[in-house]
């Protein structure tokens, strides 16, 4: 990396151990809603997969890969990056992978 | 110079509860950060052009009205001194090591908690790399990528990084025009790039010495 900007002064820098937790908390509804949403565009797609319905779901999919990992579950932004990159590409297995997202989802709802 | 980094950050994402996390995290390095958000390039271009003055871009590869690689370039002649990270939820090898060479400070996945992304910047700000093309891991994932090549993908590569036109591969190698399109297709595909400048950077950093050469002569 170059250091064209320098060495910077925050080398005491400590990060607040209860960020995480803190994080969560304040984004919770927020996280809900984009799972919520995800779990019913997602159905709809399931039910009748037509092109309106993919572009919906991968967007959401693609949103919640971005922010569930930053709020503390990466597994589920993994699992979601997986199904955005399926949809993309019209992979076969972009359905049967969606459907386990979903379940993925609902899980972390009623947990 | 700034004293705390970052001093003035700019984030580049049309997510904004991504962006409002982040914008969280970022007062975790430094409180008193002055903090812009941009949810698309045309903002982004309208920002930089009436004040200059960020020392930290973070910068999202999927843009409604870009591919964030094509912008990078412009950002960092833009802003010479400025750290850029990438953001991205594509973190195919391939795309990470397209996004350094082409000017990149950082790459951070978006499945990366906040703690570790805050984490991951603090130590981009003091000098301490996190540089996953010397990453072993990263380059070593990278060339199982590229194992994953079928040998005939693997020669329109090479030939590809050499310069040579879709014609010109198909002559050489005795194939139709449309078999090579489709070669291509599946090895931006395979090496998680979106085009043929992206896929010769790939090569140029991962290919062994001896096809390293042809690439470099291209």
């Amino acid at each position: 990396m170059s250091d064209a900007g320098g060495q910077h002064a925050n080398r005491d820098f400590a990060i607040d151990q209860d960020f995480a937790a803190k994080l969560m908390q304040r984004f919770r509804s927020e996280f809900v809603e984009k799972v919520t949403l995800t779990i019913r565009i997602g159905g709809a797609y399931l039910d009748r997969p037509t092109e309106e319905h993919r572009t919906e779901i991968q967007d959401c999919v693609h949103r919640l890969a971005g922010i569930a990992g930053a709020l503390g579950r990466a597994d589920i932004s993994v699992e979601a990056g997986k199904v955005d990159l399926a949809l993309a590409s019209g992979a076969p297995e972009a359905e049967t992978q969606l459907a386990s997202l979903l379940m993925t989802l609902e899980a972390a709802l009623q947990a | 110079m700034q004293d705390q980094f970052p001093g003035k950050a700019l984030i580049v994402d049309d997510h904004p509860l991504y962006c409002s996390a982040l914008a969280v995290g970022l007062a975790q390095l430094n409180p008193a950060c002055q903090i812009e958000i941009a949810g698309n390039v045309a903002d982004a271009r309208a920002i930089l052009a009436r004040d200059a003055a960020f020392d930290l871009v973070m910068l999202d590869l999927m843009m409604p009205d870009s591919h964030g690689l094509s912008v990078l370039s412009e950002m960092r002649s833009k802003l010479p001194a400025a750290r850029i990270v990438i953001v991205s939820s594509r973190e195919e090898a391939g795309v990470v090591q397209s996004a350094l060479s082409m000017g990149a400070d950082g790459f951070i996945g978006k499945s990366t908690a906040m703690p570790e992304l805050v984490e991951k910047l603090h130590r981009i700000s003091v000098g301490h790399v996190d540089d996953p093309v010397q990453d072993k891991s990263a380059v070593g994932n990278g060339r199982e990528t590229l194992a994953g090549l079928s040998p005939a993908q693997m020669r329109i590569l090479v030939a590809m990084a050499d310069g040579r036109l879709n014609k010109q591969i198909a002559h050489d190698l005795n194939l139709a025009e449309p078999t090579v399109k489709s070669h291509l297709s599946a090895i931006f595909r395979k090496l998680g790039v979106g085009n043929r400048t992206q896929a010769i950077l790939v090569a140029r950093a991962l290919l062994p010495p001896d096809n390293a050469d042809s690439v470099k002569s291209a």
